[in-house]
């Protein structure tokens, strides 16, 4: 009972907060009398969101597409080379510094090279969104997989258990909590990337919505693009959120595993 | 990362409510914001600069590099930024939005957009694309612009292999992935003419499409206010551009010194091109700078055609040449 | 139980090492292992008892010296799944039942049994160590004591012929501990395997083996071998008696 009314009194807090949000957004817009080229009301953003449902829910599909790609491109790719770096020093030793590399570089500044070494469509998108989420799976997946309580591999070396059984039986569901909060994260930067892409080189997608809508000074426009790229991103990483809490049911929840007092 | 766009626009309240506050200065010190980065075709501002014709009408200007003409006409429009320098189609479309930019002088009255190509693979006419690939910049005005040109001209675009290429446009064709491209010609143009590709290309001017290009903008209220400043600003920037015509190796000297880092081949290309943009029948008459009512309504109705604009609104309030006197 | 080994333990010295250079972990330790018997190792910590064990279970080579199992040298045999593991710490699969996380070591050692044949074994393990009814129960779900009784289940699941055990009653509370060492000396009497007990409690040595092994400070050196002479079953009621006090207090000595 107490646990359900505290869980509804936190869901209420975070509409709160959004609403507040909202309103003091709406509230600036009218007190400081910004033009609405330069900032529209959330009202104002919400309308045409609905007026060009149309048109925005055309061209959310290859953001989602492009986002999915990208964010699987960076799962399988991050999982395979943290499994070489958790297993193999070599391996860890030479990969480590060009990946961290990899990760400062900033991608954007390569945007006009993409759009030539890619070409424009699914490719480039799917690419930056790849290269821009696969670092927290590698770094995590890496962690977790070398997370395993050594006396526990002990155990299953002493029962003769093959490395592949270790893996499977032991330290990928070991890792699992570990990929999925690297997964939380990837599953934003995916979004993040993929938009960058569309930036770059694209004629379809949220991201060309926002960038066209600034080019012709619809900023409601591109608000509502804005905003629907954040239902996007905020339904995707629910969508990991859920698939974790699936998979991972066996953990402990944060409400049973904090003591009630009194 | 998942409240991006909230984030965005909560980073553009703050934004804006600090640039608001920042609005009190010292009357005569005042920021340019120019079109994009810094390069020779702002030769003459620099010039102006640096033989103190701002100095000389009382004025402390600061340049700034700009992010493309819709930023300039935002951060004018707002009066984050005093005075700018950016496409009159863009000053016109901001107008219609309710950002009230008034163009002092019409700098380049021609528009420099254009099919840019290879000497070595050479186009007469528009027709000559079908079956080629043309590189289009799809994040830009300037892609309307070739839609209106085609319509107007009856191209069929269809014929031609459009490849969207953006900011890659000089990289493509140095790369050979395109035939042809959308462009600014003495941007990727003569870049590549710089390099050592002979480039050819026909303006969209040429081709029916008239657009007055870049200018200075202003607020509607700096003028009702500080009417003497701009009176005094306009005449030291165009005195800039007048003086750079008769002695544009003065204007690239001052400029390259001003720039270390710019290209000097590129710079030495680039700056005539920009400056012959400058010349028509009406400055000849009139000096650098003057625009003509029939001139802004020729573009609102292009722009109007292009639907970049939803209704028309009154031209006049939008340019002034009063400033230039 | 299937034949419990001798275990022979000659002149072993193990040194490893580290960033701070060669530590001898053990030297010159001999020591047998009777079949069937319950020999406790209690030693200051950081004396190479888990050393110990390691070499035994074939998970380390020693530096010198050799482990015999009825005669026969350690690696030339095929050890894996002879040997069952009881840490200090439960070290269950978070996201496996009880059930399962006996099932594991079975799943591993004997994979020719079929499925339901090995989760009856695995239940009757878990009925032994006294945890009827809580299989379906996740490790989180259980207290500290019976975690320990569920490794204890996992360990003897696969009827290993040693069962090497490493401090395990230490992270437990002390009546909890009492109650498990009750238990592990009945079903010892059942399954009668050789078993290797790793302590730093005295009297919980003298309490359950039939010989202590006294080992020094780094590096361990046996300082004593003791057979401790009190007739099974053995109760908690032994602690009271003056002989136990007297051989606790023999060892404490030594080890001051």
């Amino acid at each position: 009972m107490r646990t359900s009314a505290r869980r509804l009194g936190g869901i209420l807090g975070q509409i709160l907060v959004f609403v507040s949000f909202f309103a003091a957004w709406e509230l600036a817009v009218h007190v400081f009398g910004f033009k609405e080229v330069i900032l529209p009301t959330p009202s104002a953003t919400f309308v045409t969101m609905w007026a060009q449902r149309a048109y925005l829910l055309e061209h959310t599909w290859p953001t989602v597409i492009a986002i999915l790609v990208g964010f699987g491109v960076a799962a399988v790719g991050g999982f395979v080379i943290a499994v070489g770096i958790a297993y193999s020093r070599w391996i860890n030793e030479i990969t480590y510094p060009f990946l961290v590399t990899a990760q400062v570089v900033p991608k954007i500044a390569l945007a006009p090279l993409f759009l030539i070494w890619f070409g424009v469509g699914l490719l480039p998108k799917v690419v930056i969104a790849a290269l821009i989420a696969f670092f927290p799976i590698v770094i995590n997946t890496a962690r977790g997989l070398n997370s395993v309580e050594p006396e526990l591999v002990q155990f299953m070396r002493s029962l003769g258990a093959s490395w592949w059984e270790i893996f499977f039986k032991i330290s990928l569901p070991w890792a699992l909590p570990y990929i999925f909060a690297a997964a939380k994260i990837s599953m934003t930067l995916a979004v993040v990337g993929a938009v960058v892409g569309e930036f770059i080189a694209s004629d379809v997608g949220l991201g060309y919505v926002v960038n066209y809508a600034n080019i012709t000074l619809e900023t409601r426009v591109m608000f509502a693009g804005l905003l629907l790229l954040s239902l996007v991103g905020i339904a995707l990483f629910l969508l990991v959120a859920l698939v974790e809490r699936y998979v991972l049911s066996w953990q402990p929840s944060v409400e049973a595993a904090t003591p009630e007092t009194m | 990362m998942r409240m991006k766009g909230v984030l965005v626009a909560f980073l553009a309240v703050t934004l804006a409510v600090t640039v608001m506050a920042g609005g009190a200065r010292a009357a005569d010190s005042v920021t340019l914001r120019l079109d994009w980065v810094i390069g020779s075709e702002h030769a003459p501002i620099y010039l102006a600069l640096e033989k103190g014709f701002f100095r000389e009408e009382g004025i402390d200007v600061r340049i700034l590099a700009g992010e493309g003409s819709t930023v300039t006409v935002k951060l004018v429009g707002n009066k984050s930024n005093d005075f700018g320098y950016a496409t009159a189609d863009q000053a016109l479309m901001a107008y219609a939005k309710g950002l009230p930019v008034v163009a002092t002088a019409v700098v380049l009255q021609k528009s420099p957009s254009a099919i840019i190509f290879p000497k070595a693979r050479p186009l007469t006419r528009l027709e000559d694309l079908y079956g080629k690939r043309l590189g289009t910049q799809i994040k830009s005005v300037v892609d309307k612009q070739w839609e209106a040109v085609a319509r107007i001209q009856k191209i069929d675009r269809k014929r031609i292999k459009e490849i969207p290429s953006d900011r890659a446009i000089a990289a493509s064709i140095a790369n050979g992935n395109i035939d042809a491209g959308v462009a600014f010609f003495f941007n990727d143009g003569l870049q590549l003419e710089a390099k050592g590709m002979p480039m050819s290309w026909m303006l969209f001017s040429d081709l029916g499409l008239p657009m007055y290009s870049t200018s200075l903008l202003t607020h509607e209220d700096t003028i009702k206010e500080k009417p003497d400043l701009v009176r005094r600003f306009t005449r030291a920037f165009v005195k800039g551009w007048t003086y750079s015509k008769a002695h544009p190796e003065e204007a690239l000297s001052l400029f390259l010194k001003a720039n270390p880092n710019a290209d000097p081949t590129y710079s030495r290309l680039k700056l005539p091109a920009v400056l012959s943009l400058t010349e028509t029948p009406d400055t000849r008459q009139h000096g650098i700078g003057y625009s003509t009512r029939a001139g802004w309504e020729g573009m609102q109705k292009a722009l109007l055609d292009m639907q970049l604009m939803d209704s028309p609104v009154d031209v006049s309030k939008v340019f002034t040449n009063e400033y230039l006197k | 139980m299937p034949n419990a080994p001798h275990i022979s333990i000659q002149g072993l010295d193990v040194r490893y090492r580290t960033r701070a250079g060669w530590v001898t972990a053990l030297e010159g330790l001999d020591l047998e292992v009777p079949p069937r018997s319950f020999v406790s190792v209690v030693g200051p910590s950081g004396c190479g008892k888990t050393t110990l064990l390691k070499v035994v279970s074939g998970i380390l080579r020693p530096s010198r010296g050799r482990v015999l199992l009825d005669g026969a040298p350690l690696e030339t045999l095929r050890l894996e799944g002879q040997v069952g593991f009881v840490f200090q710490r439960p070290l269950l699969l978070p996201w496996r039942t009880a059930l399962d996380n006996v099932v594991l070591a079975s799943e591993i050692v004997q994979k020719t049994v079929p499925r339901p044949v090995r989760a009856a074994e695995a239940r009757r393990w878990l009925g032994i160590t006294g945890l009827t009814g809580f299989e379906d129960r996740l490790p989180h779900e259980l207290s500290g004591g019976m975690q320990q009784r569920v490794a204890l289940s996992r360990a003897l699941v696969f009827r290993p012929r040693i069962l090497l055990m490493d401090e395990p009653f230490a992270a437990l509370d002390e009546i909890t501990r009492e109650v498990l060492q009750g238990e592990l000396l009945k079903i010892w009497s059942h399954i009668e395997n050789t078993i290797l007990f790793i302590t730093h409690s005295i009297s919980e040595a003298v309490l359950l083996s039939e010989r202590v092994v006294v080992l020094s400070a780094r590096p361990g050196r046996v300082l004593e071998i003791l057979d401790i002479p009190f007739p099974r079953p053995r109760t908690e009621a032994l602690r009271a008696e003056r002989e136990f006090t007297e051989l606790v207090e023999h060892i404490r000595g030594k080890l001051r």
